[in-house]
């Protein structure tokens, strides 16, 4: 075994010493964490925000199950198991929510203050230090899921629930923390800052997670054998018993189908065990791939990594554009001149990566291509569905234009403060309003590009609906309304909503994290009150949906259901068309309101939020005074001036 | 009219009450040094005159103009240089000049000369074109002054623009510092390179705990404070009665005859080191060495301050 290898699987020598001499002796990293944690104010907040969305959503299922049961009291009894896996579900999805965030950071944060050097230099060695952080984030999560005990004896005193599947399901959550903890801290290991780490924490675990399921569509494409070998290799190992289907390999990753799958009330808590092996390895293989890069990338430089793609991008197009065809033809050439009036403006869309004229092409053609092909989609399916195409197209370009105005807009501030420039931008005489506006330069031209694809996709489901539903003119001013209303609204109100966070939050990722959490919570908190609201029949009130744009913007079965009834009503002045257009017009009227208030919010409070004082109101003396300042300060005489200027 | 004119300013940070009733009067054309331990209150007190602090007590003015009333008016009067390097790493050094005269509105004929004068001034003309991220620390912070010249300040707040440089730069530093000094800019600057402090400034003022000790001159703090000179002394001819005779001497403290050296202590305006050369040498000894041990402000700094924070 070579050294390195030596090292990478050496253990920390004074394992065996834990029990005698306490965590804190052995693990000193894992005891100084904690102790970390139980100071911050943060922690317990997000405890309670945990433990409120559990129990919200907890009486929810426990009230839609007790509704579905009959009015007597005995057929409650045995049926505890669908609470059950209710509960395990929501467990799981708050593992997947919650751990990446939380764990994502214990290895960059330490790279971002300079302090990593510091523990290198200690005598704690390279697993003690991954264990240590990993182990205090799971133990994190272990008092979260803790919170849930009460509901789930709740859910046991129904009965249903045999004591193997309370086994199985506790595993299960502890190898998916493990899991999902590991993968954190190898991304953690690997990127050099938190909001890199975040993104590929999440990239990476939904690509290895969910990518084999979606590209085998579930199971049923196997073209290489390679389904059928894994699951023969399951069946002959015993890792899962011989009802393992090709479905099932494919999620042999994916914590839920470890003990909440159909057949888990009849399989023994050892086959769960031995259904979890694929789940431990990839923790494993993230283990040891963090410690193979723990101090290989402990001193990694910063980089934009931004910059390097659009860098890498450039070279590629670059060459593609050097052949017989194109020869080299370049429609647009940037002359990058030197600022003249407005410095901010021109730093944003002449020298920042995606406010430039050729990067925002690249944009385009990035987001506009896929579009386009994915359009040519439904001519090989089915022509009779009205919704699919731009459903699934307007979702996808929608997610990605808030993901790329958002990550934008909390960088614009977030940036600065990172750079340490911010200080000395507000000492210039620029004023706040001016800083802001100009700072939104970029974004504006930014905006301006993703409103391409979008266009492209309300355009072609305008035409796409008119097409199967016979061109029906008041649908299809229905659309283009709906369309130019969204696209004129929704992404300065995502770039807002990004830059207010952006100076409100420490760091450009807490910054993302915050927008994107607030903007997933408007889409899916009204989408879902206003089904369950219109599931038990209470029509006016489950209005509450068109707060949401997710429903607006996309054709949900409620949407769909409104729609529907609207178009088949064939009536513009009806109930139905009324409403319909009333959502529509009441929608984007809030939404222009909250843009207009948070715009008008953000400009009162740039400067009290960035620690400027901006005193009073400049009056009529004030700007002669700043003239007369200047004229002082050209005839000063201290600098040479050109005679041939002026 | 005062450069720099504070009255009993404080500075809270929720329940912590950074600066405590400070006062500072700076007149035109001097150059002030902040001195203190970490935490002291230095930082803060510059920031409220670089009009980065909006809520402090007490009154603040910058050439007559009111901070909080004026502050806009005020930041046409300064010129900034925090304690770190912020730089844009997409830009040259040409353009981070550009990108600053335009944020300070000079004329468009006029900023290639302003901006090719501070380079010169700042030595850093055959830079003029390479990335601001590449340029070394030295240099970025001589880029950071080249920047608050652009306007011609009156007044230029540094806050500790010397940490981190190695030798050399901190001394390219002090002598761009001497040079702004000769040019009539009133100077505030916080350094813990303290007798760099004392080689360059005209007057010097202690914080501690978010309450200023002292200030005045050096000389002047040191008779405050009764600190001891020594000067070392090696004769060739050396005799008991030369011992006495430098005992006896008006100012002389103590004189300590030592192995290799006689250690002459004496405070501060009492003598002259000069008359003190001149008297061994009237004594007929044949002096070998003469050694004044140099300014000691860190002992100043360690008799006035106990390391507190606010």
């Amino acid at each position: 075994m070579s050294p390195f290898a030596r090292r990478l699987f050496a253990l920390p020598g004074s394992l065996g010493d834990m029990a005698t001499w306490g965590t804190g002796n052995v693990f000193p990293l894992l005891s100084r964490e904690l102790t970390e944690q139980a100071a911050r104010r943060r922690t317990f907040v997000v405890r309670v925000v945990y433990a409120v969305v559990l129990y919200v959503v907890a009486i929810w299922i426990f009230y839609n199950q007790v509704e579905s049961w009959s009015s007597r009291t005995f057929t409650a009894l045995g049926q505890g198991l669908p609470i059950f896996i209710g509960l395990g579900w929501l467990q799981f999805f708050g593992i997947y929510l919650f751990l990446p965030p939380m764990t994502c950071g214990v290895l960059t944060a330490e790279k971002e203050r300079d302090t990593l050097s510091l523990l290198m230099l200690t005598r704690l060695g390279p697993w003690s230090i991954l264990i240590g952080k990993l182990f205090s984030r799971m133990i994190t999560m272990a008092s979260f899921i803790c919170l849930s005990l009460p509901l789930f004896a709740v859910a046991y005193s129904f009965g249903g629930v045999e004591a193997t599947q309370i086994l199985s399901l506790g595993w299960g959550l502890a190898v998916t923390s493990l899991q999902i903890g590991s993968l954190a801290l190898a991304c953690s290991a690997w990127c050099r800052t938190t909001g890199s780490a975040f993104l590929a924490t999440y990239l990476i675990g939904a690509f290895v997670i969910a990518a084999p399921n979606f590209v085998t569509q579930g199971g049923n494409l196997d073209h290489f054998g390679i389904l059928e070998f894994l699951a023969e290799y399951c069946r002959t190992m015993g890792f899962a018993g011989d009802e393992v289907t090709h479905g099932d390999v494919t999620l042999v990753l994916f914590g839920p189908w470890v003990c909440l799958d159909q057949q888990a009330s009849n399989r023994p808590f050892a086959a769960t065990v031995a259904r979890t092996v694929p789940m431990l390895l990839s923790a494993a293989v993230c283990l040891f791939f963090a410690r193979a890069m723990l101090w290989r990338r402990a001193f990694v430089a910063p980089s934009n990594v931004m910059l390097k793609m659009f860098r890498s991008l450039d070279t590629l197009f670059h060459r593609l554009n050097q052949n017989r065809l194109t020869r080299g033809i370049v429609l647009t050439r940037e002359h990058v001149q030197l600022p003249l009036y407005d410095p901010i403006r021109w730093r944003e869309t002449k020298k920042r990566s995606l406010g430039t004229t050729r990067y925002l092409i690249r944009l385009l053609l990035v987001l506009e291509i896929p579009v386009l092909f994915g359009m040519l989609i439904p001519f090989y399916g089915d022509v009779t569905s009205n919704y699919a195409p731009a459903f699934v197209a307007a979702w996808i370009v929608w997610v990605i234009s808030a993901l790329v105005i958002a990550i934008h807009a909390t960088g614009l501030i977030g940036l600065e403060r990172s750079r340490q420039t911010m200080d000395v931008l507000l000492t210039t005489p620029l004023t706040s309003e001016s800083i802001v506006k100009e700072k939104f330069a970029g974004i504006s031209r930014m905006i301006v590009v993703l409103w391409i694809p979008l266009a492209t996709v309300y355009l072609y489901q305008v035409w796409w609906t008119g097409w199967v539903g016979s061109f029906e003119p008041s649908e299809i001013l229905f659309g283009i309304l709906r369309g130019l209303l969204a696209m004129s609204i929704y992404p300065w109100l995502i770039a807002w909503i990004g830059f207010h966070f952006g100076m409100r939050c420490r760091s450009q990722a807490q910054a993302v994290l915050v927008t994107l959490s607030v903007l997933t919570a408007v889409c899916v908190i009204p989408a879902a009150l206003a089904t369950y609201l219109h599931s038990n029949g209470l029509w006016t009130l489950g209005e509450i949906g068109w707060l949401s744009p997710a429903m607006v913007l996309t054709e949900s079965t409620y949407g769909r259901q409104m729609f529907l009834d609207y178009r088949y009503s064939n009536n513009f002045n009806s109930y139905l068309a009324l409403r319909a257009w009333g959502g529509l017009f009441c929608h984007f009227f809030l939404a222009g309101l909250l843009l207009l208030w948070l715009r008008l919010r953000v400009l009162r409070t740039f400067a009290g939020r960035l620690g400027r004082n901006d005193g009073q109101i400049i009056d009529d003396d004030d700007i002669e005074r700043l003239s007369e300042l200047r004229r002082q300060i050209l005839k000063s005489g201290i600098f040479r001036t050109n005679p041939n200027d002026e | 009219m005062l450069a720099v004119d504070v009255r009993d300013l404080r500075v809270k940070y929720g329940r912590l009450e950074a600066v405590k009733g400070i006062t500072l009067e700076i007149p035109p054309g001097e150059v002030f040094g902040f001195i203190g331990p970490n935490g002291a209150g230095k930082s803060s007190t510059i920031r409220v005159l670089a009009t980065l602090q909006p809520k402090f007590e007490g009154r603040a003015r910058i050439m007559g103009l009111d901070i909080r009333s004026k502050p806009h008016l005020v930041r046409e009067k300064i010129g900034y240089v925090p304690d770190f390097f912020g730089v844009y790493e997409d830009l040259t050094a040409r353009e981070y000049l550009h990108f600053f005269a335009a944020a300070y509105r000079l004329p468009v004929s006029k900023r290639k000369g302003v901006v090719d004068d501070v380079l010169q001034l700042t030595d850093l003309t055959n830079k003029i074109d390479s990335p601001v991220d590449s340029l070394s620390r030295g240099m970025k912070q001589r880029l950071s002054l080249a920047r608050v010249l652009l306007h011609d300040p009156a007044v230029l707040l540094l806050d500790e623009p010397a940490s981190g440089l190695d030798p050399r730069a901190r001394i390219e530093m002090r002598e761009l510092l001497k040079a702004l000094k000769e040019m009539g800019k009133t100077i505030l600057i916080s350094s813990h390179i303290l007798h760099e402090l004392a080689q360059l400034c005209t007057r010097i003022g202690i914080i501690e705990a978010g309450r200023m000790v002292t200030q005045g001159s050096v000389a002047e703090i040191y008779r405050e404070l009764g600190v001891l000179k020594i000067v070392h002394v090696q004769v060739a001819n050396q005799t008991p009665e030369l011992i006495a005779s430098l005992k006896g001497l008006a100012g002389i403290t103590q004189v300590e005859d030592q192995a290799d050296r006689i250690s002459i202590r004496f405070e501060e305006g009492s003598i002259e080191v000069e008359d003190i050369h001149d008297f061994i040498h009237n004594q007929g000894a044949r002096i070998r060495m003469f050694q004044p041990e140099v300014m000691d402000m860190e002992t100043a700094f360690m008799k006035l301050t106990e390391g507190q924070t606010a």
